[in-house]
């Protein structure tokens, strides 16, 4: 059974390993929010918070694994399905791709300058000053 | 010994001040670094497609470019080349506040454009491509008002939120070439609407519900604007979209409707796209309705595509004098190849077969088959 349980866990590391965790700044009331959220907030389907703030999103640099995990599981979007919709999106609307950002740092960095920024971080961040986690509420 | 032992201790607590004040010092050095590093990322902007304007600093570019290559040939057609369109669509847009942002495109096209199309030998000409053509025209051109989180109204002009095709008019968006027949069967839908706009998304437990209302003017009877609207639902990742639109205006001294239903499924690697548009009036009802499957055949970057399409323009008329009451299908397909997420290179085929009593007129054969070899870049 143990060897079992172990070769178990091994198999699904990576997966483990590439999770996110979704900041926003430390100023944002919420404490919470549902993944349809996120992927409206992304998408820039809602551009504000209940509270009337613009919302301003951070993406992660495409080279990083967790951004391919965070589309999947959060925008339900492959990559290029993602870079598509943004070319649809600019020719019809206007709207351009949330700017994307190498390293967990600046993502923190510069969600805790804006109020109504968010951002996710790969799930080895710890803490960083002017920015909270906030957790997923069930749809 | 006991000098010793003191001197051993004094040094020892010199080294960790040192090195206490070091790695204060570097610290602050890492810090001030990081942040000069995030203020060179702000001035970068939210976007690489945004440029900075004298009036404002979040101006967004963007656009596309199509040139094409068309073939075609008939029974009554003779074999002709030509490269039949390039066209260069521009977008520019502004948001001033967080709610209030501007949205243009305007269109800049040099052509050989198809003359006498339909091969009415009555309009004394045969279908053949003409001489060069060019002219630019505005395609949108409005200011959004966010009311609330998802609540906007625009004033302007834009694409009419009919159905699927009417809102991807840029032709690098359509699977193939020029969209379907909904967007060229005279005595349709206006594809444009103008005055305002008012559209509200709502997502509702795991769906999405949305809806627009907006004015729009018919270029048969330009002086009291009709009134269009649309109701639409699709799952929560959108792979599934469903919606049914109208619109309602005057013509010809009475109010008529024109109605559609539109469906587009994306499942795994299959997508889906079907429309059905009637123009309800008291004696012919003009209509179109197409069904459009494709499928990814090599990861995301080589999309095969099939379509139906038909057609009844029952008030067409040649030169705008000529009634030329025809049925057409439009049936074929094509390879769409996507080197770069930004570059859609196509290789479609379309066989044009008009059915019914037009089928033939004065003995000349209106079907025709047409091949496009066309590239696609958005910017």
């Amino acid at each position: 059974m143990k060897p079992l349980i172990i070769f178990f866990l091994l198999s699904f590391s990576p997966l483990i390993a590439q999770d996110v965790v979704i900041i926003v700044n430390e100023q944002n009331p919420i404490t919470e929010i549902t993944r349809d959220q996120i992927r409206n907030f992304f998408l820039k389907n809602v551009r504000q918070w209940p509270s009337g703030t613009p919302v301003r999103f951070f993406d992660m640099s495409d080279t990083r694994e967790e951004r391919r995990y965070f589309l999947r599981q959060y925008v339900k979007k492959t990559p290029r399905e993602v870079d598509l919709y943004w070319i649809g999106q600019k020719l019809y609307s206007g709207n351009s791709a949330p700017l994307q950002i190498s390293s967990d740092a600046m993502i923190a960095g510069v969600v805790s300058r804006f109020p109504g920024a968010i951002g996710y971080v790969s799930s080895a961040f710890t803490e960083a000053p002017g920015v909270k986690k906030i957790s997923i509420k069930k749809d | 010994m006991n000098h010793i032992i003191l001197l051993v201790v004094h040094f020892v607590f010199m080294q960790v001040c040192l090195s206490d004040d070091r790695i204060d010092k570097l610290t602050k050095r890492v810090n001030e670094l990081e942040l000069q590093q995030q203020e060179l990322m702000y001035q970068a902007s939210e976007s690489n497609s945004q440029v900075n304007s004298f009036i404002h600093d979040n101006l967004t570019l963007g656009g596309f470019f199509e040139p094409s290559y068309t073939l075609i040939s008939g029974p009554d057609t003779v074999f002709q080349a030509s490269n039949s369109s390039n066209l260069l669509g521009i977008n520019l847009a502004s948001d001033f506040s967080n709610k209030l942002r501007f949205v243009s495109q305007f269109q800049i096209g040099l052509a050989f454009p198809l003359q006498n199309i339909h091969n009415d030998p009555r309009y004394g000409t045969k279908r053949e491509f003409g001489s060069r053509t060019f002219g630019s025209t505005l395609t949108q051109g409005y200011l959004d008002y966010s009311i609330g989180e998802t609540t906007h109204l625009s004033g302007g002009v834009g694409y009419a939120p009919f159905g699927q095709a009417p809102q991807l008019r840029e032709l690098v968006l359509f699977v193939r070439r020029g969209g379907p027949q909904i967007l060229r069967t005279n005595e349709l839908l206006s594809p444009l609407w103008s005055g305002f706009h008012f559209y509200d998304r709502l997502n509702i437990g795991v769906n999405n519900w949305g809806y627009n209302v907006y004015s729009f003017n018919r270029p048969e009877d330009p002086r009291i604007p009709g009134l269009g609207a649309r109701v639409w639902w699709s799952s929560r990742d959108e792979a599934l979209i469903t919606g049914f639109s109208i619109q309602s205006a005057k013509y010809n001294h009475k109010i008529d409707e024109i109605v559609g239903a539109d469906l587009k499924a994306h499942l795994f690697k299959f997508i889906l796209t079907a429309e059905f548009t009637r123009h309800f009036k008291t004696q012919s009802d003009p209509w179109t309705a197409y069904i459009e499957p494709s499928y990814f055949i090599h990861e995301e970057d080589l999309l095969l595509y099939t379509f139906v399409d038909f057609a009844q323009s029952a008030l067409n008329k040649t030169a705008g004098t000529i009634a030329d009451p025809f049925q057409k299908f439009e049936y074929g397909g094509g390879l769409n190849w996507l080197p770069t997420v930004f570059t859609r290179i196509r290789l479609g085929l379309t066989l044009h077969d008009y059915i019914q009593d037009n089928d033939v007129i004065q003995g000349k054969n209106r079907d025709y088959t047409s091949m496009d070899i066309s590239v696609g870049v958005a910017f």
